[in-house]
């Protein structure tokens, strides 16, 4: 191979490691909402293992909702989390192409996060006025976190 | 947009909101309007960082109404971009300050 030949070789590669920084994005991109969205970290390239569980819908109580004789508790807040490694490579198996191995763990579901909330409190009947929040971290596209995040009132 | 720092992100972003109606309050009409932000901020979109939850934004919101409770509230997105190099995306939260029953 001459010189020529090692340039463009390097230059592939060079493009393919920023098309697969680019593609990171991608990774924590929302769908379309509806009324029940999935919340499961997303993996990318040849998934290796997984097994997570993520929110989907939770049909939270409004205050005028409340048993009349509830009280309430104060502002309250849980979160769940799951957590997912993604390792980039390149193989002339594929191509020169680059790709990842990945894997996903944990458990983001309003249960885990409501379960968390009810051991700290164990005195909670019920929340009301729900904010559902998401928490993304992303270290160099390799491992990443995605938290449900339920701030509310609670009652007892 | 500003979600995504290829090489470090931490934010906090909107998920769901099941806010109260004015049955669900001791509303009247002279309840106070008030407006609430929270933002995640992006750069060379390399990193990305910042609360731009709900939670955040309500709690801004209600700032001067630590006891009020928000009601008839509407949220909105906003998007703040320079060269697509330094990007603010905002949750902005409106709605009536009201009693809680």
């Amino acid at each position: 191979m001459n010189l020529r030949t090692h340039k463009w070789i390097i230059l592939k590669l060079i493009a393919i490691l920023f098309l697969t920084f680019l593609n990171a994005p991608e990774l924590f991109a929302e769908k379309a909402s509806y009324e029940a969205r999935a919340g499961m970290i997303s993996s990318g390239g040849f998934v290796l293992f997984y097994n997570s569980r993520g929110p989907l819908s939770y049909n939270t109580l409004s205050p005028g909702e409340l048993p009349k004789e509830s009280m309430d508790l104060g502002e309250v807040q849980c979160k769940s989390c799951q957590h997912g490694i993604s390792i980039p490579f390149i193989s002339s198996l594929i191509g020169q192409k680059s790709s990842s191995v990945s894997g996903a763990l944990g458990d983001g579901s309003f249960k885990k996060a409501l379960s968390n909330l009810l051991s700290q409190r164990p005195e909670l009947r019920g929340i009301y006025d729900v904010k559902i929040d998401f928490q993304k971290v992303n270290i160099l596209g390799i491992y990443r976190k995605l938290c449900t995040e339920v701030t509310a009132r609670g009652f007892k | 947009m500003s979600g995504c720092g290829i090489l470090y992100t931490n934010v906090h972003v909107p998920r769901a909101y099941r806010s109260a109606t004015p049955g669900d309050v001791e509303a009247s009409q002279n309840d106070p309007i008030v407006t609430g932000k929270s933002c995640t901020h992006s750069l060379l979109f390399l990193f990305a960082w910042g609360n731009g939850g709900y939670a955040a934004a309500t709690k801004n919101a209600l700032k001067n109404y630590p006891d009020g409770i928000l009601y008839d509230v509407q949220s909105d997105s906003q998007l703040k971009s320079v060269l697509g190099l330094y990007t603010r995306l905002y949750t902005v939260v409106t709605g009536k300050v009201a009693k809680r029953k």
